[in-house]
């Protein structure tokens, strides 16, 4: 928490009222997505106005059998410019054609290659002749610059061939250098991350060796929904894929829209790590898909004015409508959120939901872990060494105080990271730490 | 001669070729600049079909924008909700009829991406009626059309359109989205596998593709988006290029092609051409050394000639002496003065007299040829000379009625050589009595005067009314080749060699023999430099071209 609250002696021994955050006796339908609403301190202080963090976690539900899987569509663009070639080109074609092989017979892949110039070397195709496509990605070869762009847009344009609310649309980029050739700030490849997550389409961006630009490739990945990751070493390559087939394989909704709405006394301030909107008590957002068993939530910052002591209150709505690609149904999941006021702040203490102090603190953590390579990227090393190590305090309090490894595990990694800050050590640092934010902020668990 | 000989052959044969050579360079940078007009007309049909696809795309794109700028409905809540599924759209826009901004609006329920949209487009709702401005972008008499604008270096757009109540509706286009759409629009690379690639086998598609590439580029002539194979060098132009319709109106789509056939037809032409220049020169070189052969074949015969001339002369020298010894002997055992038999004697003595004189200018030559003449000084009156001389010709000049006047002013007694004067003099007698005899009259007029050395020259002239000789044989008047071309025999008997062998002795004299200036007939000047005692001179090789020394 970015402020605590003066501690106050407990005086009362009869405790106020307190309240149940989930009360909803679902019937645990198991074709059916987990909606969690939970409050950081579900028992506030009735005086000033108080900070909380309201996490709203929806969990995919279980894959009984493989085959009742949506069907993938998925596009495989390959940076094909000079740099790939070797190792690189050998093991991404490996991991590519790897992953293809996990695929049936009503699955979609298409597969784009890209240099200055695009080609489409699968067009959007069936996957029934695996030998054919095989053959198609072996036959490529690595020369030019990196039109990452236009490699993109081609590769949304296989998808769109197919695109289908019951199939997991994805594009995954795999590059290892700058892009060069048309637009190519994370800014606007943001937008086209943006624009494609409205269409359903996820973009996955894998960046090679430490010639890539993370943010851009973070950025991509962050607007659709997709997954990032820095792979070090060619020869991780096809554990990547393998990680992102696994997710993609398991996709049981789409289009999960979040909506919270807060009655009136609650502010919404801002939203930790997922992009939402904010306009009034209305908090929107949306996720392109859920993978089964994988829960992704966002934290929303609010401000809530005091209430009358001992009582219950609901402080809000949360409603979420996804496409359930098993059912091939449109589901809705409802849920009310409550606060009660003490003016015992040993009962807010009781009743704190670590689970959720933990992530906030994670979260806000890593927004701190963004200024630092803000302040490293202009050149001020030494702020940015400062940053890292308040940091990493901050994260080993926290640690100490909910009792987490993982907050413990941040802290190390921000000493880690401090040490890192030379110029030699840099480059490959920043991607490592794009990459371990992003994975906080989006929940990816690998 | 040989340079004069080889400038003229080189400038006769290499004038036409460097012409030849820039003709034809001409030709076919003419034929490069038609085919390269070619080229440019086929790249802009080929690139018609990419403006095509281009055309295609916005009209399909601007009908669905008119659609979107019609929704169900416009409040808040729907103009907020259909951006978070349309890929186009980043944000709405309303404008009452007063042209006042409606949505969206700075109050409580403002989002931070309305925000931003309202920063990003202050400069727009700072004219009461932004959209009634803006014909360039406008169709259709003003209700509809595109914006665009840059903020922080991004280019932004916004599509909007009039309703009938005189409301505008309009949005900003996610720009990354529309370049996305127009990319994957756009036609891609075949690719080449490796087999193709190592074989260099290229498949129709591939044919298709050849050697050319499009290029969309934006308006700093950045690269935005490109396809086809062909690498243009970094500075070039492209061979056809159009503008984007509204609203990427900056934006350029450029083509550019190889010209390997121009560029091949240049190389190969331009082979060609030197290949022609080359043969031409070695024919030009090949009829020089042919040219130069043949005139050192014919000055060597001619020099065997002039070789089996001498040895004959040299043969014949001996008998005319035996001939005209015992013919002067019988006209001395002859009385009667005017006997028959005399006047035969007379004629063989003459005509043998004649023959020597012939013998003895043919060995003087051979002399000359060989460079080993000498002068023989003796003591002896110049116009004495003259006068024996002239007179062994008396009787053919008193046959042929030839006048002859003299003018003899060189009394002195020096130091000359006989021989050489006497032939010189009979050289010229002899060219008066053959060609001049129609002028039936010959002056001789002899002066001498003192040069610096303590030197004397002598200077005699003989001039005659005769036909004269021409400015254009006098140039060749003493060369001997063109003579002996001619024909041997004539140039013995006849002038040729004659003068030829005089203007040499007259250099071994040191002075020289010319032809003066006369308005009719033939004036031939004799110099020579004489001394009062006995002198030798040596021969000055450059004396042949030194001018004798002005006539007082």
């Amino acid at each position: 928490m970015k402020k605590c609250s003066p501690i106050i002696p407990g005086i009362a021994v009869f405790a106020m009222l307190l309240s149940v955050l989930i009360i909803q006796p679902n019937p645990a339908s198991a074709t059916k997505a987990q909606l969690s609403v939970e409050m950081s301190t579900p028992v506030v202080l009735n005086r000033s106005p108080q900070t909380a963090f309201l996490k709203v976690g929806v969990t995919g539900f279980a894959l009984v059998q493989e085959a009742v899987r949506p069907p993938v569509n998925v596009a495989i663009v390959i940076d094909r410019s000079g740099s790939m070639s070797g190792e690189k080109m050998a093991r991404a074609q490996d991991a590519a054609i790897m992953a293809i092989d996990r695929l049936g017979p009503d699955d979609i892949v298409s597969v784009v290659a890209y240099s200055h110039v695009v080609e489409v070397i699968v067009p959007a195709t069936k996957v029934d002749d695996k030998e054919h496509i095989y053959q198609a990605i072996r036959n490529l070869y690595a020369s030019g610059t990196t039109a990452l762009f236009a490699g993109v847009s081609k590769g949304a344009r296989q998808v769109r061939k197919f695109l289908a609310d019951n199939r997991a649309n994805r594009i995954i980029l795999v590059s290892d250098g700058l892009a060069n050739v048309g637009p190519s700030s994370p800014t606007e490849l943001g937008s086209l991350g943006h624009s494609l997550a409205k269409e359903g389409i996820s973009v996955t961006t894998i960046g090679l060796g430490d010639g890539y630009n993370e943010d851009l490739m973070a950025a991509l990945a962050g607007n659709s929904d997709g997954n990032h990751a820095f792979v070090e070493n060619a020869a991780d390559l096809a554990t990547t894929f393998n990680y992102e087939f696994g997710d993609l394989l398991s996709i049981v909704a789409r289009n999960v829209r979040f909506k919270v709405q807060f009655n009136k006394g609650i502010t919404p301030i801002r939203v930790l790590g997922r992009n939402a909107r904010i306009h009034g008590r209305t908090v929107t957002s949306t996720l392109t898909q859920l993978y089964a068993n994988q829960e992704k939530f966002m934290l929303i910052e609010v401000q809530i004015a005091p209430g009358a002591s001992g009582e219950q209150t609901q402080i809000g709505s949360v409603d979420i409508t996804y496409s359930n690609t098993v059912a091939n149904s449109t589901d809705v999941l409802s849920k009310n959120v409550y606060v009660s006021f003490t003016d015992n702040w040993n009962i807010v203490e009781e009743h704190r939901n670590d689970d959720v102090m933990v992530a906030s603190v994670e979260l806000i953590a890593a927004e701190a872990q963004k200024t630092a390579i803000t302040l490293r990227d202009k050149g001020q090393t030494r702020e940015a060494e400062r940053a890292l190590e308040q940091n990493a305090v901050y994260l080993d309090s926290a640690g100490k105080k909910y009792n987490s490894a993982r907050l413990k595990k941040q802290a190390q990694g921000n000493r880690t990271a401090k040490k890192n800050l030379a110029p030699s050590k840099w480059k490959r640092q920043r991607k490592a730490m794009v990459d371990d934010n992003y994975a906080l902020e989006t929940q990816q668990n690998w | 001669m040989k340079k004069k000989l080889t400038i003229l052959l080189f400038s006769i044969l290499l004038l036409p070729l460097i012409a030849i050579g820039i003709l034809g360079y001409n030709i076919s940078t003419d034929d490069a600049k038609l085919l390269s007009e070619a080229y440019r007309d086929v790249a802009e049909r080929d690139l018609e079909q990419t403006e095509s696809v281009v055309r295609e795309f916005m009209k399909s794109t601007v009908s669905r924008y008119r659609t979107l700028c019609h929704p169900e409905s416009l409040d808040a809540n729907t103009l907020r909700d259909i951006p978070t599924r349309e890929p186009s759209i980043v944000q709405y826009f309303v404008v009452n009829e007063e042209g006042q901004l409606q949505y969206p609006v700075l109050d409580e329920t403002t989002g931070t991406e309305e925000a931003a949209f309202l920063e990003r487009t202050a400069h727009l709702w700072k004219h009461r009626h932004p959209f009634r401005n803006t014909q360039e972008t406008a169709d259709e008499g003003g209700n509809r059309g595109f914006v665009t604008w840059y903020h922080n270096r991004g280019l932004h757009f916004i599509y909007w359109a009039r309703h009938k109540d005189d409301r505008v509706v309009g949005f900003e286009v996610e720009t990354a989205a529309f370049i996305s759409a127009l990319i994957a629009e756009l036609p891609e690379n075949t690719p080449i596998n490796n087999l193709q690639r190592y074989h260099k086998k290229q498949t129709v598609n591939e044919q298709k593709n050849s050697h050319r590439l499009v290029k969309l580029v934006d308006e700093q002539d950045r690269d935005v988006y490109l396809f086809g194979d062909y690498t243009p060098d970094s500075k070039a132009s492209p061979l056809a290029s159009a503008h984007l319709p509204s609203p990427l109106s900056a934006w350029q789509l450029q083509y550019f092609a190889s010209m390997p056939n121009t560029q091949g037809m240049w190389q190969r032409r331009t082979i060609y051409i030197f290949l022609t220049i080359g043969t031409l020169i070695l024919a030009a070189l090949i009829l020089f050394a042919y040219f130069m052969l043949e005139y050192n074949r014919e000055s060597r015969l001619a020099r065997q000639q002039t070789s089996f001339v001498n040895q004959v002369s040299h043969e014949l020298k001996t008998p005319l002496t035996n001939i005209r010894m015992y013919a002067e002997l019988l006209q001395d055992h002859l009385d009667e003065d005017d006997s028959t038999e005399q006047r035969y004697i007379a004629n063989i003595v003459n005509e043998s007299g004649r023959l020597t004189r012939l013998i003895q200018n043919v060995l003087s030559f051979a002399r000359s040829e060989r460079k080993k003449l000498t002068l023989r000084l003796e003591e002896g009156i110049v116009d004495e000379q003259i006068r024996a001389s002239m007179e062994p010709f008396q009787a053919s000049f008193d046959r042929m009625h030839i006048q002859v006047e003299t003018d003899l002013q060189t009394p002195q007694t020096i130091f000359f050589d006989h021989d050489i004067l006497g032939q010189i003099l009979t050289n010229l007698f002899s060219n008066v009595e053959k060609y001049a005899h129609q002028g039936k009259w010959m002056r001789v007029q002899s002066t001498m005067t003192e040069v610096p050395g303590g030197r004397h020259q002598v200077t005699i002239r003989v001039s005659d009314k005769g036909p004269g000789i021409s400015n254009k044989d006098s140039r060749n008047l003493f060369l001997p080749f063109t003579r002996l071309q001619n024909g041997i025999t004539e140039g013995v008997s006849g002038t040729g060699i004659g003068l030829t062998i005089s203007k040499e002795l007259a250099a071994v004299h040191g002075g020289g023999l010319t032809l003066c200036r006369t308005t009719a007939g033939a004036c031939f000047q004799l110099t020579i430099l004489a001394k009062r005692k006995e002198q030798r001179f040596a021969r000055n090789p450059s004396a042949e071209n030194t001018q004798p020394p002005p006539n007082p």
